[in-house]
């Protein structure tokens, strides 16, 4: 089980009953939404493994809506799903918003499950992993200067 | 020769136009075809599946619906014909339907609203150029509202004594507030990107006045209103 959830935004009814009924398949937890604000509001709430995004949305694209993700400082690795692939989409997708990686449709079952489970071990090895040992890090300090004091007592009994 | 360059602007600005119409509906067919793709995978490695009843009429809707574009993008792309004939705009206006819907966002409220229930008169005109005509107009709205909180088109058509007249309002950004009519110049734009030829409401005006009508941009509070009229056969 993958404790790390994965956020679906997609317009399409279709493509997001796809992705969810794959993501299901496979283990994953998911958050699916066709909304950007609602998708904006859960990324406030949790923190999700993995977002994948639809280009062609309304009232903003899939890159600004990632674009917004990546300047909120959100830990999570980007995917960025779309129908027509160009070039200028492309050079934003990787040089500005730095998504992990860019999927056109349509796509093989193998190709999607790579992609996704690229997407969350990267999100693991360099991004939970890290942090929780920091986190484990920091802990320690804290028992090895509680160790410390309770050493200094020992000697003043 | 200058009636040539016109010629040539008027199919520069619809096969620049028609590019773009193409890729909306090519990307529609990739979302269809990636609904039946990844369900059909699915179901082929998981037949157990508690969704597999629902998923396969997902599959066949998908399927049908990508047979449609099909169907759309080949009438679309191909050569088309110009002979001068008359236009049922009611009938025109339903086939393109499923390219509208497909070329505006997805959120996008889009109405046609006639002034009686009276069938309209019949168009002098080419059925392909005024299909043109409406086409390039409504995909400039669908452009013009891609930022608005609630995208909002409407077709309002009403049909006088040897006219139609049609006015399309939405309520996207609108032009420069300096705006005069000297945007049916060829190559005059609002947009500052270099995808934009401002060809489109050159050709629009060319076609309508070749055809007797004509156009006319009306400032709004909110967005656009363009007007334009079609002279009727009996005229």
């Amino acid at each position: 089980m993958n404790p790390y959830p994965i956020l679906i935004l997609d317009d399409d009814a279709t493509i997001l009953m796809a992705l969810q009924e794959t993501l299901k398949g496979e283990g994953y937890t998911y958050f699916a939404t066709s909304q950007i604000a609602e998708a904006l509001q859960a990324l406030e709430q949790k923190t999700f493994a993995v977002v994948i995004s639809d280009q062609r949305m309304s009232p903003m694209t899939g890159l600004q809506f990632l674009r917004q993700v990546k300047e909120q400082g959100k830990l999570c690795t980007r995917i960025l799903i779309t129908g027509v692939l160009t070039t200028e989409i492309f050079l934003e997708a990787i040089n500005t918003v730095e998504v992990f990686r860019c999927l056109p449709k349509p796509w093989t079952r193998n190709i999607l499950l790579a992609a996704i489970k690229e997407a969350y071990q990267y999100f693991e090895y360099n991004i939970a992993f890290p942090q929780a040992h920091r986190a484990i890090l920091q802990i320690n300090q804290q028992l090895v200067e509680e160790n410390a004091r309770l050493r200094r007592q020992l000697t003043h009994l | 020769m200058l009636a040539c360059s016109k010629k040539y602007l008027i199919q520069l600005a619809w096969v620049h136009k028609l590019n773009q119409i193409n890729r909306y509906l090519l990307h529609d067919l990739s979302n269809h075809l990636t609904g039946v793709l990844t369900l059909s995978e699915l179901y082929c490695e998981h037949p157990a599946s508690e969704s597999l009843p629902e998923g396969l009429n997902i599959i066949k809707k998908n399927a049908l619906k990508s047979r449609d574009l099909l169907t759309l993008l080949a009438q679309l792309n191909h050569p088309q014909d110009i002979t001068p004939t008359y236009v049922d705009l009611q009938c025109l206006l339903q086939n393109l339907q499923p390219i509208i819907q497909a070329i505006l966002p997805s959120n996008a409220h889009f109405e046609i609203k006639y002034a009686s229930n009276t069938p309209l008169p019949l168009l002098r005109g080419t059925p392909n150029i005024v299909q043109q005509i409406f086409l390039q107009l409504i995909c400039n709205a669908g452009e013009a509202v891609q930022a608005a909180p609630k995208p909002s088109i409407t077709l309002s058509i009403d049909p006088t004594d040897n006219a139609i007249q049609c006015a399309l309002y939405d309520n996207g950004k609108g032009f420069p507030k300096d705006f005069e009519q000297p945007s049916f110049q060829p190559f005059y734009t609002s947009f500052s990107d270099p995808q934009h030829l401002g060809l489109g409401l050159f050709s629009i005006q060319e076609y309508l006045s070749m055809q007797g009508g004509h156009i006319q941009i009306e400032p709004c509070d909110v967005g656009t209103c363009i007007r334009f009229s079609f002279s009727t056969l009996s005229t």
